[in-house]
C-alpha cells in the first residue's frame, strides 16, 4: 500500500494538426497521493490541459499518447481495455472544466446530471441518488438545493454553474479532482467561493486536487505543490512556497516577476521577451533558451532534464547561478517583443 | 496637472428594451436597465484612473458611454470644459480613444496596417498627405513594433503585438484621453506585463489621460493613480491607489480586496461577498450592496447612500456606516 494514487511515468503526447506532428507533451512525471494538492502552472500552449486529458484518456481525435505509462492506484492503465480502463478513471478522478456550460447537458435538470453518477455506477435507486444529489447541492454550496434539483443549468448563474459542475464531479466520491482552469471564466468574487469550497473538499472529504491555471496567485493560495510547464515539460516542480520563495528555473522566476500582485506596487513589470517555441519543429538545447536572460552556450546544445539541483527540481543547467545574470538584463527586460 | 479633463455629473446609460405589442396596448412601460446610474467622475490631465467591479456592474458600459459609443441617457460629459451632447463634432469625438479588449475582434482582418493607420490620419486630416509614411513610422516605433509590420494584416501578429497595433490606432488619432476597456485581460501573464509597461511608459512620454478598465485588481493597482470601485451602475468608492488598497472604507472594497489571490507565500485567501451581484432590473430605494453586505443596517434600506469624503483628501466613499 505504498504506491501513489497516481504515477505518471514519462508521458509523451503527440498531435497532428495542419503545420506538421505537435509534440505537446514531451516526457512528463508526476506522483500524486490522496489529498495532496498540485498547481500546473504555464502560459497558453504549453500543455497543462493536454497533460489532464492525456491521464483521462479524454485526448481529441487528432492527439494520442505515443509513449509513457501511467498508474492509477497500483494498476497500469496500459494494462487493461478501454472499458475497463474508464471505469478506474471514472471511479477515481472527477474533472471540473473552465466552461461550465459546456459541459453541462443543456437539456437534462442539474439534478439529474448529479444523481446520474450514483445511479448509473454504483447501481443505487432513484430516491437514493436524488437524495444524495441534493447532499451533494448542499455540500457545494448552493442555496434552495431541494427546488434547485429540477433547474436547467442555462437558469443558473456562473458561479452556480461551477458549483454543479463540481458536485458532478464529487458524485462518484472520487479520491482526485482534475480542475482544468475552473475558475478563470469567474469574477473574482466568485472565484474566490468556488476556491474556498475547493479547500474544504480537500480537508473534508480528503480528496486530492490537481489544479491546472494560468493565474500564480491562485496556485499560491490552494495548493502545497507546484509544477511549471513550458513547451510540454516540466521546468520547476516543488512545493509552493519553497518556489515562490526562491524559484530555481529562470521561467518559473521570469512568470513570477511578471505577475502583478495586488499587495505590491512595482516600478515596472518583468517582462518576458519573444513567444514560446513552436513545437511541431524540434526542440534542440533547452527550448526556454531564446527568451532566457541566463542563456550560455551549454543551453543551445543540450536540454536539461528535471533534477534534484538543491531547492525545487529544476530543468536548468544553471539553477543555481542564473540569478547572477539578473544586474544586467533587469535594464533591458521590458523592450518590446519582435 | 490638476486640470480636470473630464468629468461627469450624474452621468446615466439606461439600456431600454423594446416592449411587446402585448405590452404596448396595456401600456407596460418597457424593460429598462440601469447599467451606469449616476455616475460622477472627475479625471485630472495625466493620471490613470483605474475602474474595477465584477462583471455586470456597468464598468464597460461607462467607459463606452465616454468615448461616445453609447449615448448616455442622463446627466452630463464635460471635456477639456465643453460639454459634449448626443452627438459630438469630428474633433470632439478624436480627443477620446478607446482601446479593446480583443484585439483581433476589433481590427479589420482585410486591412494592413498601413492602410488602418493612413484612413484614420487622413480621415481625421492630422498631417498632410506627405507625412503620413512618416507619422505610421513613429507610430511603429511608439508601441514598440518593428516598420516593416506596417505591411502585413492582424493575422500575422499574436495577441500582444495586435493589442499594440490597437494602441498604435487609437493614439494615432492623438487623443486626450485613452479609454482601455479590459486591455490586458486576454494575454498571458508575461506578455501582459510588456503591455502594461508599455501603457506605462505611453503615460510618461506622452503624458496621456487614462481610464483603466478591469476586473483584474492586481493589474489595476500597477497601472492606476486613483482607483474607482464600480458596483451595479454606482462608483461605491473613489480615491489615491494607495489610500483605497491600504485603507478600504466601503464593506464591499473591503471584500472585492480580500477575495483577490495573493502572490505572498503562504497566503490565506480572505473572506469574499456571499451571493452575486444581483439583477440591475430591480429598483433600490436604498443601498444597492445592502443584500451582501455584512455590516447592513436596517437604515441602509431606506436610504441611498451619497459619495462622502472619508479619511484622506479625496478618498470618497459611498456608505452610511461610516
Amino acid at each position: 500500500m505504498t504506491h501513489p494514487l497516481l504515477s505518471v511515468r514519462d508521458l509523451h503526447v503527440e498531435i497532428d494538426t495542419p503545420r506538421g506532428l505537435l509534440k505537446a507533451i514531451r516526457g512528463i512525471s508526476l506522483d500524486l497521493n490522496a489529498g495532496d494538492s498540485l498547481g500546473i502552472v504555464g502560459e497558453s500552449g504549453s500543455g497543462k490541459s493536454i497533460t489532464l486529458k492525456a491521464i483521462l484518456g479524454l485526448l481529441p481525435k487528432n492527439a494520442r499518447v505515443t509513449s509513457g505509462e501511467i498508474f492509477l492506484d497500483g494498476v497500469s492503465l496500459n494494462s487493461l481495455n478501454a472499458p475497463k480502463r474508464a471505469e478506474l478513471l471514472a471511479e477515481k478522478i472527477g474533472i471540473v472544466f473552465q466552461d461550465a456550460i459546456a459541459a453541462l447537458n443543456p437539456v437534462m435538470t442539474v439534478g439529474n446530471q448529479i444523481a446520474e453518477v450514483p445511479r448509473r455506477r454504483l447501481g443505487w435507486s432513484k430516491e437514493k441518488s436524488h437524495q444524495r444529489a441534493i447532499e451533494l447541492m448542499e455540500l457545494v454550496g448552493i442555496p434552495e438545493a431541494e427546488a434547485r434539483f429540477h433547474v436547467y443549468p442555462h437558469q443558473l448563474s456562473g458561479g452556480l454553474r461551477q458549483r454543479v459542475a463540481i458536485a458532478i464531479a464529487l458524485s462518484g466520491n472520487p479520491q482526485l479532482i482534475f480542475c482544468d482552469e475552473p475558475t478563470t471564466a469567474l469574477d473574482v468574487t466568485i472565484q474566490a467561493q468556488v476556491l474556498r469550497l475547493l479547500m474544504d473538499l480537500r480537508l473534508k472529504e480528503k480528496t486530492g486536487i490537481v489544479f491546472v491555471t494560468h493565474d500564480l496567485a491562485v496556485v499560491n493560495e490552494i495548493c502545497e505543490d507546484i509544477n511549471v510547464m513550458y513547451a510540454g515539460r516540466f521546468v520547476e516542480s516543488g512545493g509552493v512556497q519553497e518556489c515562490f520563495q526562491n524559484p530555481s528555473h529562470p521561467y518559473a522566476y521570469s512568470l513570477l516577476k511578471s505577475a502583478p500582485d495586488m499587495e505590491h506596487q512595482v516600478e515596472r513589470l518583468f517582462s518576458i521577451l519573444g513567444e514560446a517555441p513552436d513545437l511541431t519543429k524540434a526542440v534542440n538545447g533547452c527550448p526556454f533558451a531564446p527568451r532566457c536572460f541566463a542563456v550560455t552556450e551549454i543551453c543551445r546544445s543540450s536540454e536539461p532534464e528535471l533534477r534534484n539541483q538543491g531547492g525545487p527540481f529544476s530543468a536548468c543547467h544553471h539553477s543555481s547561478t542564473f540569478k547572477q545574470s539578473l544586474g544586467a538584463v533587469e535594464l533591458t527586460a521590458d523592450g518590446g517583443q519582435k | 496637472m490638476s486640470e480636470i479633463i473630464l468629468s461627469t455629473e450624474d452621468l446615466s446609460k439606461h439600456f431600454i428594451g423594446k416592449s411587446s405589442l402585448l405590452g404596448k396596448i396595456r401600456g407596460k412601460a418597457p424593460l429598462s436597465i440601469p447599467a451606469v446610474d449616476g455616475v460622477t467622475i472627475q479625471i485630472e490631465s495625466g493620471s490613470t484612473v483605474g475602474l474595477v467591479g465584477e462583471s455586470g456592474c456597468g464598468k464597460s458600459t461607462l467607459g463606452r458611454t465616454l468615448v461616445g459609443l453609447y449615448p448616455a441617457t442622463g446627466g452630463s460629459l464635460t471635456l477639456l470644459d465643453r460639454q459634449m451632447g448626443i452627438k459630438r463634432s469630428l474633433q470632439e469625438r478624436r480627443l477620446v480613444q478607446m482601446i479593446f479588449q480583443d484585439p483581433f475582434a476589433s481590427l479589420n482582418p482585410r486591412m494592413k496596417i498601413r492602410d488602418m493607420l493612413t484612413e484614420i490620419l487622413l480621415f481625421h486630416k492630422l498631417v498632410e498627405k506627405e507625412r503620413v509614411e512618416e507619422r505610421c513610422v513613429e507610430l511603429m516605433n511608439l508601441v514598440g513594433l518593428p516598420v516593416n509590420a506596417l505591411d502585413s494584416y492582424p493575422r500575422q501578429f499574436s495577441g500582444g503585438q495586435r493589442q499594440r497595433i490597437g494602441i498604435a490606432r487609437a493614439l494615432a488619432l492623438e487623443p486626450k484621453v485613452l479609454i482601455a476597456d479590459e486591455a490586458v485581460s486576454a494575454l498571458d501573464v508575461s506578455v501582459q506585463a510588456s503591455i502594461v509597461n508599455l501603457l506605462l511608459d505611453l503615460k510618461r512620454d506622452l503624458g496621456l489621460t487614462m481610464l483603466f478598465i478591469s476586473h483584474n485588481i492586481a493589474i489595476v493597482r500597477q497601472i492606476s493613480d486613483r482607483i474607482a470601485v464600480m458596483y451595479l451602475g454606482r462608483i461605491v468608492e473613489e480615491g489615491p491607489t494607495e489610500d483605497v488598497f491600504n485603507n478600504p472604507q466601503h464593506p464591499y472594497t473591503k471584500l472585492l480586496l480580500s477575495s483577490v489571490p495573493k502572490m505572498t507565500p503562504g497566503s490565506k485567501l480572505g473572506e469574499a461577498p456571499t451571493g452575486e451581484l444581483p439583477s440591475m432590473q430591480a429598483k433600490y430605494l436604498g443601498c444597492r450592496f445592502m443584500s451582501r453586505c455584512p455590516i447592513a443596517i436596517d437604515a441602509c434600506k431606506a436610504t441611498d447612500p451619497q459619495l462622502i469624503q472619508v479619511s484622506s483628501a479625496g478618498h470618497l466613499a459611498a456608505c452610511i456606516n461610516l
